[in-house]
């Protein structure tokens, strides 16, 4: 067995029953392991089948299906789903931030040119689209996802009527994190009725004309919409091109009042509004919350491309959650000795400090540690 | 409201399937009972008219034959085919939305209530649970439908009386959508026949099938949903059509594709695609698509008609 395999067979005899998924017999599991084997339309008969699966097959990646299915071994069309959690995936990749990014290494497939940050669409010296990325990440990253999942919280209970009570957090093992409704009506919506809700979130087609409301001339917007409100709001906190009389306007509309425009201002406002709600929106990857085939991270299972735990977390919790402290869950021992691949910057990991370290170094780590490089591809394990 | 209204105007509420399962209904006594005579007659014509596009007026005299008729019509239109189906099915929710203007606020909230099991609140205005207004609206086209544009709090959404019940007729539709296709008894076969010739006389200009090869998946998930007979918001034919003349396709062969659309009405729809013609309306852009709801996911291309001729 290689030493990687070691760590996570240690963490599942240790960590086994801190493994916990809800109604176990009617969801479908997905397991990858080492030689990257997929395993499909796996189901247990109950929480103990499956930990015990865990401890005796570690694998690399462990997934479970977010719909419930009268039949979860059967092929996809035939498995008859019940109901299926609401789930939000919200991911620093998708936000393109220079201090997230500022570690990322991207190479151009067609031409070998590489660079550092966030990654070009194209590549700038031959024009190629096929570039791709090493992501790294840093606190900064895990600091951006969690202000979208405050603001999503905040949409799920203040507008879609979740209970708090309903809405689970938990970190992915990487860069970011799932919010998920796993009890109460929301959990019978259709595809279809999943893309309103999302898109609702995210702002996304918005368009202010049915909520406008007027009256002697005079137009004002329904401030009942939090959409309308936040996106009022977030124009005149972070716009910073309006110009005076719109930005009176704009007061004016949110205190409730009405106010004249001329077609062209009105087309200005309009155009205003739709892209202030989507940037004052949820950042959220859509295509995830509308299929109800998808599997996630199974909790408290660890994360093949970092060695972190995938942790489910209260909604107090995520708040101070550190995962380079607290998801740190493969142990210490055995220790690997590793060959650095790519450049790797300074990180902490359960309060110890490593790096930097260069391409051809050569570094005894702690296994977490080892693991962490090993698994987003900057090193490789010396001693199988 | 006279006794007995609410069968003729909602034949699908759940008080009419619990008379029908109350007298122990069956398929042979729809097909052979003397006494359903008329009801029969009243489910043929109902089949016509949804052909035709023109709504039947209701049989006051007999309230509970137009809850059989509507039972053996769905029936029958099952076993003609998903297309004839589907096009009973939008002439029901057109039925319903015409008819229940006679129902008060009360009526119809109750009607949703036990039927599509839709939850209420009136607080200032009247407010429908979040889950059954986002799996309804998703049929209808138009920013005004749109979640995100209507007002939302504490799991409700602010509706006027009209959009219920322009909403509950989506569930009409779904739920005829879901008839079993099964084999029927001689005298409703012999229905089924008839409709189905009158139905594929209406069709009768066959297909000319197009090459579908690389058109991205949004316009052949279009396509097929046209050819099973499905309804398209105005936003989608909007799409297909613009793409499709974009790519060479005449006037003519983006008409006959359209066809199968289960309102489908030659001059409204020739009208529609030579005036997207004229004004030679570019494909909408991957975004608008997605924005749309239309983009079944990522294609890897960055807009409809990239490698395409």
């Amino acid at each position: 067995m290689r030493k990687l395999e070691i760590l996570f067979a240690k963490y599942y005899r240790s960590m086994a029953n801190t493994i916990y998924v809800s109604e176990v017999p009617f969801r479908e599991f997905m397991f990858r392991d080492f030689e990257g084997k997929v395993r499909r339309h796996i189901s247990f008969k109950d929480l103990h089948d499956l930990r015990r699966y865990l401890v005796d097959n570690p694998p690399m990646h462990a997934y479970y299906s977010v719909s419930l299915y009268k039949k979860p071994t059967a092929p996809m069309d035939e498995k008859e789903p019940i109901r299926a959690e609401l789930l939000f995936d919200i991911d620093s990749t998708d936000f393109k931030d220079e201090e997230c990014e500022g570690e990322s290494v991207w190479r151009c497939k067609n031409c070998g040119l590489t660079g550092k940050g966030i990654p070009p669409e194209r590549c700038p010296k031959c024009g190629s689209e096929r570039i791709e990325v090493n992501h790294w990440l840093n606190e900064r990253c895990i600091s951006l996802t969690k202000g979208e999942v405050r603001k999503l919280v905040n949409v799920l209970s203040e507008d879609l009527g979740a209970s708090l009570d309903e809405i689970a957090v938990s970190y992915t093992g990487n860069r970011g994190f799932h919010v998920r409704v796993s009890e109460g009506r929301l959990t019978i919506l259709s595809k279809e009725g999943r893309r309103e809700v999302a898109f609702y979130a995210m702002g996304r087609g918005f368009d202010p004309t049915p909520l406008f409301i007027i009256d002697r001339g005079l137009l004002s917007l329904d401030l009942r919409s939090s959409v309308v409100r936040r996106a009022l709001e977030h124009l005149l906190h972070t716009h910073r091109k309006l110009s005076p009389s719109m930005r009176e306007k704009i007061h004016l509309l949110l205190k409730g009042k009405g106010i004249k425009l001329n077609p062209k201002e009105r087309k200005h406002l309009l155009t205003l509004l739709r892209e202030s709600a989507q940037r004052s929106g949820v950042r959220i990857d859509w295509m995830v919350t509308v299929d109800t085939g998808r599997l996630t991270r199974i909790p408290n299972s660890i994360h093949g491309k970092t060695g972190f735990r995938a942790l489910r977390l209260s909604l107090d919790e995520y708040e101070p959650f550190n995962p380079f402290t607290d998801a740190v869950g493969l142990p210490a021992e055995p220790e690997i000795r590793v060959r650095v691949k790519m450049p790797i910057p300074s990180f902490r990991l359960k309060g110890e400090a490593f790096g930097p370290y260069s391409p051809g170094d050569e570094v005894q780590l702690p296994g977490f540690a080892a693991a962490f490089v090993i698994l987003r591809g900057r090193a490789e394990s010396l001693n199988h | 409201m006279r006794e007995g209204e609410i069968l003729l105007i909602a034949p699908f509420s759940r008080e009419a399937a619990a008379l029908l399962e109350e007298q122990g209904l069956t398929i042979e006594d729809l097909a052979f009972d003397p006494l359903l005579e008329d009801a029969r007659r009243l489910a043929r014509e109902r089949l016509i008219r949804a052909i035709e596009g023109r709504i039947l007026p209701p049989d006051l005299a007999n309230p509970m034959n137009e809850v059989y008729a509507f039972v053996a019509a769905k029936l029958i239109a099952s076993r003609v085919g998903r297309s004839m189906l589907s096009r009973l099915a939008n002439y029901e929710a057109k039925r319903f939305v015409e008819l229940s203007e006679r129902l008060s606020t009360d009526e119809l909230l109750n009607l949703a209530r036990k039927t599509f099991d839709f939850d209420f609140k009136l607080d200032e205005g009247l407010w429908i649970d979040v889950v059954s207004y986002s799996n309804g609206c998703a049929g209808i086209g138009g920013p005004k439908w749109r979640l995100v544009n209507r007002v939302v709090r504490r799991g409700y959404v602010l509706l006027n009386e009209r959009d219920l019940r322009r909403l509950i007729s989506e569930y009409v539709k779904m739920r005829i959508m879901e008839t079993p296709r099964v084999e029927l008894p001689e005298p409703l076969e012999d229905i089924a026949k008839e409709i189905s010739d009158l139905f594929a006389k209406r069709m009768r200009r066959k297909f000319k099938r197009p090459k579908r090869g690389d058109f991205p998946p949004c316009i052949r998930d279009l396509i097929s949903k046209l050819r099973r007979g499905e309804n398209l918001t105005h936003q989608a034919r909007f799409a297909l059509t613009s793409f499709l003349l974009n790519v060479g396709w005449s006037e003519e062969q983006v008409l006959d594709l359209f066809r199968s659309a289960p309102d489908f009405n030659e001059r409204v729809a020739s009208y529609q695609i030579s005036h997207i013609a004229r004004r030679r309306y570019k494909a909408p852009s991957c975004e608008t698509m997605k924005n749309w709801g239309l983009c079944p996911g990522d294609c890897g291309r960055r807009y409809m008609l990239e490698g395409l001729d």
